[in-house]
């Protein structure tokens, strides 16, 4: 048992995107200046993968991604572990439903406390979504990593330093268990 | 003795702009401000920024972010809070534009023990640029030294020049 066995001392969230603070890459979008607005996916079949973290065990119930003006071809969104290896994934859905959230209903997986990476992927390169476009290299600095030719997601992913300056805004949704 | 709140959580990345760090705290005063390109403020200057890590943290690299043009050598480090030098990549050429670049402590990776320290970067050059933004960072804690290239074994914290370049550490290979 641990000497301070800690209550919180990560927040514990029924929801983390990338705009959430201390557990994802929020604050820094915040530090940057990064406005939230529509952003076009960097590239077709590329994935980007936004780091993450759990204090406590979470139960990853669906994935949601903030669709804009611009609905085109397929997206996909899932969870990845530190070394690549897929947790889940939805697998490949038709992007639909402009200027609003599209809820992916993944399996509910329960996941340990640990470092994560959120993934989405677009079939498209024109298709647009919410997000931030910070300036170029800060994605990197966050910790934002890319592999491309990556749609749907694959089983293993090859992380690559990420080139692009484009967050979509997209978040997993889940319930703490403990 | 259990690590405190190790948990093995923590994020791969930890710079300026992290909640670890100053980033957050200079938007009440001035606002959120946009990075920037800019001159680094002096040859051979340094600037120290205070860090706050709660979890034992496994540092493989350091980072900066280039800005548009790019001259002379980089030295990216740590320092303890007591401004003892407790890893730095040492003197190295900056080298691509606007992106973030990399190098492993000279000495290899280090652990650092949940405390209080300074990030640290140095460059030769008064005309190379990082990406900066421009709080008024003095009132947390961020340092400049002068004649500080390479980094010094020990540091002496003089005032801030009011900028905030983005740099840090990583516990991961792939940035």
């Amino acid at each position: 048992m641990p000497d301070f066995p800690g209550v919180g001392f990560w927040p514990v969230k029924d929801a983390i995107g990338c705009g959430t603070e201390v557990l994802c890459v929020g604050e820094r979008i915040v530090a940057a200046n990064a406005a939230n607005a529509s952003v076009t996916f960097p590239a077709a079949n590329r994935a980007i993968f936004v780091p993450f973290v759990v204090g406590s065990r979470f139960t990853a119930m669906k994935m949601v991604v903030e669709n804009t003006a611009t609905v085109s071809g397929n997206i996909d969104a899932g969870i990845y572990d530190q070394s690549g290896n897929k947790i889940v994934t939805m697998g490949s859905t038709l992007m639909a439903g402009a200027n609003g959230a599209q809820v992916l209903d993944i399996a509910d997986t329960t996941i340990p406390p640990g470092r994560y990476y959120m993934a989405f992927a677009c079939s498209s390169a024109t298709a647009t979504f919410s997000g931030w476009a910070p300036a170029v290299g800060l994605c990197s600095s966050m910790g934002v990593l890319q592999m491309a030719t990556a749609f749907a997601l694959p089983a293993t992913a090859t992380y690559a330093a990420c080139t692009s300056a484009v967050i979509p805004d997209f978040y997993v949704v889940g319930r703490t268990l403990t | 003795m259990d690590f405190p709140r190790a948990n093995g959580v923590s994020p791969p990345t930890i710079d300026t702009l992290s909640c670890y760090s100053v980033g957050i705290d200079q938007i009440p005063y001035a606002g959120a401000v946009t990075p920037a390109s800019a001159a680094w403020p002096a040859a051979n200057r340094a600037i120290y920024v205070p860090v706050n890590i709660p979890f034992p943290y496994l540092v493989r690299k350091f980072y900066w972010c280039n800005g548009a043009t790019v001259n002379g050598n980089v030295d990216c480090g740590i320092y303890s809070r007591g401004g003892t030098k407790l890893a730095s990549t040492g003197s190295t050429v900056q080298a691509g534009t606007s992106v973030v670049q990399s190098a492993a402590p000279s000495t290899g990776s280090i652990l650092l023990m949940p405390d209080s320290y300074y990030l640290a970067l140095a460059s030769s050059s008064g005309t190379a640029t990082f990406l900066r933004i421009t709080p008024s960072a003095a009132e947390h804690g961020v340092a400049f030294q002068a004649t500080a290239f390479a980094l010094p074994a020990t540091f002496t914290l003089g005032t801030s020049g009011g900028i905030l370049p983005i740099f840090g550490m990583a516990d991961v290979g792939v940035i």
